[in-house]
């Protein structure tokens, strides 16, 4: 009988520790004008989503004025932002830090930086914010001045009671003896851009299960370890057999016209005649490929990242990134069964 | 057969003060190569080289888009940047319309500089009889020349400004836009007040163009284009920069409103006529969709205009500007954009496929900086083809541009020979001082180009092009590489490697890591009975002039190297042995039991030249195979020759010319361990790691002594060697000669010493 009640509770622990509590919901906005639409708030609001990490701007060196500057600065519509929490995110290029050259230097840009999210976060009213986030692709040679500006941001934060994370490339969870571990309180796993998006033959440069497995397995992570996953598409132009430049948010139904465009292979199209598109002017026998990360992908990263990530008591699960064509290609149901895989 | 290398300059000083000198030479060149420094740090190496005889001057400065041209960095060079050109610009206006009468300086002050109180006081001047103006006042030539002519309505206008300056500039990028909507409502309409009672047309349209600036800064976009077309009309003026500036805000307004065509219009029109504005106005130029682009057409009322549409699409970024240009001359051949577009083309088809047959370094190019684009050569046909029938049709109005351009193209292409008869048969149609200078300058590039093949005639006449001709004397940056890669590349062909070889790389990278078959071919050369003026050129290196002996000291060093001591002194022999000394002198064979590359040798010891070393080394394994019972100790000084002439020793100068402290770190060639791929040198770095050959020497000295502190000593050395080669090759670290030292040796004198000296074997011993 005691043997059958040590197996009993041994099995009840077994389940407890397989169990982890639903992760939170999020998203993230990237885009200079912080205004959802009423679909896009009935979809948050459907899907239980909590918090909108929200790019409020990036930092990078002007080579014409020779200083670091803030560029594409949020404006901030609170309309139906409701009770969700906003965690500001601040994309930070790696080429900045090459410009630092004293502890003055990197002081005077903390201060900034943390100025102007202060200014931002304005129309925001009485809504506290409870992170801040720093996005950046650093390298070895950039490593030690961005993580002595984590820490010091780190701490400045903390004083106003905000944590600060950084987002961590998957490479950077692959490596963390070469590439360093953030002084942040979390990082955020980027679950994208795992391809070569400059070689023609690259079948997706977002996401392909095959790329994102090469980089398994992982070793043990220093920081609790929240995920972004991708749902976007976008057109990479080629000109001239050379990659030269992304066009967001395309999808093949943009391409549907056969007197401008035509498809040469799947998501492979030719610019038959010169046009406008989203923006970009495109000039007959220009190449696009599209790539897209829908349902499918979102589900196969989502599983990877189950399968992968150590358990933990609390994590974000976020997409990247709300738009409105994203509403439009994958339904509430197929996100819901997403967010359902932790 | 290996390669060596061989970097030390010709010493032919004392003996000891060889070392210490070569120490610090080597030092120096450490220091002073900051720029260069490689690997996995420091600034990038991998910059593009390519070549490019077009020089920017053909195309006139103030042409409509020649920054595109010459690149805004050389613009901002040469000319400030635009906030800087605006000011200028502002300063010519004022001074034009008040009759040249004041200095530029003066206009300036007042202008930009004096505080309300100092306009007052000159308002106070004209208005106040009996006021006068100060004698401090009166200096500035402008301010003088306002207070006689009682233009108070300007002074008016300029205090204005300083109220309104507050408002519209802000210098830190970093501060947001304060909330002064109510303040700037109130300047702007005051500025509409004191606008409507101006007589001046001039202050009007200036008052205008701050109140639209600021209706513009506050975001108030609706009220910025109704201010605009409330307050134009109502203004007669002669023509001004001022009304493209306010231009630029309606553009900025309407396109924020999302009127995206009338902006696209406004912004092509402040681009065609104010040049101060025309980096802005390209910035900010963004069409979307091809049925906004058929509505800033419409909009536009005559060619010029539609033109610019078409010439500010094709600055744009990584533009295919053939369809523009195409566009641009079935409007107006005659359109000066052309040219602009047309040198554009040119600059960027030079870049990605001149001499890409022959460029040394189009690997890296590729490798890079992915030039050159896959299917460039498509488009420098189609390009080839518009040029063509450019000037078949006559039409243009700069043909002695767009027929230098036919040939160049040609050249771009490859087919230098075509492009000499090409430029022969314009020759004498080019007039245009600037386009002539341009045309000897291709010229001669074609015929460089067009070398083909490799004699003494045509080597002479490279050679007198490199050191005489005045347009490679004037712009050697251009033809320097150009013609010595175009050699090396011929060189190639022909089969002469090492002539190759110094056509494109100093002599110094075939010492650091020597290559067997150009040292021959060098030799072979050297050999001759008479050199031709291209390859004394070539023996060239910087002061001094490479001789045999150099290339018979190299070889002898690669012997050396493969530790093929008799084939090694053969080849010294070639040299008289009185020029030995020549090339340094080291230490080879002290005895030192802790790794010390730079460490001051004592001048009691003998120093030893390379010839000289070998001839010890076959001494001592004569002696050393002639007496087995004793023989260790002359095995023992072998080890310690070899030890110390590799990488780890004091005396690696003699079977290594380059040593980096940093090479036993760094990645190394996975097929050849001692070679170190070094940005700096063309072949990499070459060193001599491997430590086995001593370690065998030390070995057999133990074996072969009856005396057990020489053992011990050798032992301790093969030890040394052991953990060297696990430094080198990684791999299961092994203890193999420790173990023998432990277990012994524990009881010898040398034992003790080493105990208390090495503390790594120190741990050893204590476990």
């Amino acid at each position: 009988m005691k043997r059958l009640f040590s197996i009993g509770w041994f099995i009840c622990l077994l389940l407890l520790c397989a169990c982890q509590p639903p992760p939170e919901r999020a998203f993230y906005h990237w885009q200079t004008h912080l205004r959802l639409s009423a679909a896009e708030q009935q979809r948050l609001q459907a899907l239980g989503v909590s918090r909108l990490y929200a790019k409020f701007f990036d930092v990078d060196w002007d080579e014409i004025s020779g200083q670091i500057v803030p560029l594409a600065s949020i404006q901030i519509d609170t309309t139906g932002l409701h009770r969700l929490e906003i965690v500001p995110v601040i994309y930070i290029t790696n080429r900045t830090w090459e410009h630092i050259e004293s502890d003055g230097q990197l002081k005077l840009l903390l201060q900034r930086v943390a100025d102007k999210i202060t200014a931002l976060t304005k129309p925001l009213g009485d809504r506290q914010i409870h992170e801040v986030q720093i996005d950046c692709d650093w390298s070895e040679t950039t490593r030690r001045v961005y993580f002595a500006f984590l820490k010091d941001l780190a701490q400045k934060m903390t004083v106003q009671q905000i944590s600060l994370s950084a987002t961590i490339r998957l490479h950077q969870w692959k490596y963390p003896q070469r590439t360093g571990t953030p002084p942040v309180a979390r990082g955020m796993l980027m679950l994208y851009n795992v391809g070569n998006v400059e070689d023609w033959k690259e079948h997706n440069s977002i996401f392909s299960n095959p790329a994102v497995s090469a980089y398994a397995p992982f070793p043990r992570y220093a920081l609790p370890l929240d995920v972004v996953m991708p749902a976007f598409s976008w057109g990479v132009l080629f000109r001239e057999g050379e990659m030269i430049r992304l066009l967001n948010d395309l999808r093949v139904e943009n391409l549907r016209d056969d007197a401008r465009f035509k498809e040469i292979a799947p998501q492979r199209f030719r610019v038959q005649k010169s046009t406008y598109l989203n923006g970009h002017y495109l000039y007959q026998g220009d190449l696009l490929r599209v790539e897209t990360c829908g349902y499918p992908e979102l589900k196969a990263a989502a599983q990877f990242a189950r399968q992968h990530l150590p358990s933990t008591t609390q994590r974000w699960v976020a997409f990247y990134h709300l738009h409105p064509s994203l509403i439009k290609a994958v339904s509430h149901a197929q996100m819901e069964d997403v967010f359902a895989v932790f | 057969m290996h390669r060596w290398k061989m970097f030390l300059p010709y010493f032919k000083s004392w003996m000891p003060h060889v070392l210490r000198a070569s120490a610090f030479g080597f030092g120096l060149l450490v220091l002073v190569w900051p720029l260069s420094v490689g690997g996995d740090c420091g600034p990038n190496l991998h910059e593009f080289k390519g070549y490019s005889f077009l020089r920017s001057s053909i195309i006139k400065g103030n042409a409509a888009g020649a920054p595109y041209v010459l690149g805004f960095d050389v613009l901002y060079e040469r000319f400030g940047p635009q906030k800087a050109n605006m000011i200028e610009d502002n300063i010519a206006e004022w001074h034009s319309r008040y009759c040249a009468r004041a200095d530029k300086a003066d206009i300036y002050s007042v202008v930009y500089e004096w505080p309300k109180s100092d306009l007052e006081e000159v308002i106070n001047g004209i208005t106040v009889k009996g006021y006068g103006l100060s004698p401090y006042l009166r200096q500035n030539t402008f301010a003088n020349y306002l207070y006689r002519n009682g233009c108070s309505e300007t002074l008016r206008y300029l205090q204005y400004t300083r109220d309104v300056e507050p408002h519209v500039s802000s210098t830190d990028p970093w501060q947001e836009t304060p909330s002064n909507t109510a303040i700037v409502n109130s300047l702007i309409l005051r500025g509409r007040d004191e606008f409507m009672l101006c007589t001046s047309h001039y202050i009007r349209l200036r008052y205008a163009f701050q109140i639209i600036r600021m209706a513009h800064y506050t975001k108030q976009y609706n009220r910025t284009v109704e201010l605009y077309d409330w307050l134009k009309p109502k203004i007669d003026n002669d023509p001004s920069l001022i009304e493209y500036w306010m231009l630029g805000h309606r553009a900025g307004a309407l396109q924020s409103l999302g009127r995206y065509a009338e902006a696209a219009y406004n912004y092509a029109q402040v681009f065609l006529r104010c040049p101060s504005k025309r980096e802005s106005a390209l910035q900010s130029f963004r069409i979307r969709s091809d049925e906004e682009w058929k509505q800033a057409y419409i909009l536009c009322k005559d060619n010029q205009e539609r033109a610019t549409l078409f010439a500010m699409r094709a600055y744009l970024d990584r533009s295919r500007a053939l369809e523009e240009m195409r566009a641009i001359y079935a409007l107006d051949p005659k359109i000066e954009y052309l040219d602009v577009l047309l040198v554009r083309e040119l600059r960027r088809l030079e870049k990605q496929l001149l001499g890409l047959e022959f460029n040394k370094n189009r690997d890296q190019n590729r490798r890079y900086h992915q030039i050159p684009q896959p299917k460039i050569g498509d488009y420098l046909i189609e390009l080839q083809d518009f040029v063509q029938t450019i000037n078949t049709e006559k039409k243009i109005g700069n043909p002695e541009l767009w027929a230098i351009a036919d040939g160049y193209l040609e050249m771009v292409a490859g087919d230098f020979y075509a492009a000499q008869k090409s430029f022969e048969r314009i020759e004498n149609q080019i007039k245009d001082e600037s386009l002539q200078e341009q045309l000897e300058i291709f010229k001669l590039a074609a015929q460089i180009g067009a070398y083909q093949k490799v004699d003494d005639e045509m080597e002479d006449e490279v050679a007198e092009l490199l050191l005489d001709n005045p347009l490679v004397l004037r712009f050697p940056a251009k033809f320097a590489p150009f013609t010595h890669d175009k050699m090396g590349w011929l060189y190639k062909r022909y089969n002469m490697p090492g002539k190759a070889f110094l056509a494109e790389h100093p002599f110094r990278d075939l010492r650091i890591n020597p290559q067997e078959t150009e040292l021959n071919d060098l030799l072979a050369m050297l050999e001759q009975k008479r050199l031709n003026r291209m390859e004394r050129n070539l023996l060239k290196q910087g002061d001094s002039l490479l001789t045999p002996n150099d290339i018979h000291m190299l070889k002898a060093t690669v012997l050396l190297d493969q530790y093929q001591l008799a084939a090694s002194l053969e080849e010294m022999k070639k040299i008289d042995r009185n020029a030995w000394l020549d090339y340094g002198a080291w230490a080879p064979f002290i005895e030192r039991f802790h790794d010390c590359v730079n460490c001051p040798i004592r001048d009691t010891v003998t120093f030893l030249n390379r010839g000289e070393i070998i001839e010890r080394m076959l001494d001592l394994e004569y002696r050393a195979l002639a007496n087995r019972l004793e023989g260790g100790i002359f095995f023992y000084q072998m080890g310690l020759g070899y030890y110390n002439m590799s990488y780890f020793g004091s005396a690696w100068p003699v079977m290594d010319n380059f040593r980096s402290g940093s090479s036993l770190k760094r990645r190394k060639n996975a097929k050849d361990p001692n070679l170190i791929p070094d940005e700096r040198f063309a072949l990499g770095n070459r060193e001599h790691f491997d430590c086995s050959q001593a370690m065998g020497y030390f070995n057999m000295a133990r074996q072969f002594t009856s005396s057990r502190e020489l053992a011990a000593r050798a032992t301790f050395m093969a030890a040394r060697c052991e953990q060297n080669n696990f430094y080198w090759q990684g791999g299961p670290r092994t203890y193999e000669y420790f173990g023998i030292m432990k277990r012994d040796y524990a009881d010898t004198q040398f034992y003790q010493r080493i105990v208390q000296e090495c503390k790594y074997f120190k741990f050893y011993a204590a476990r």
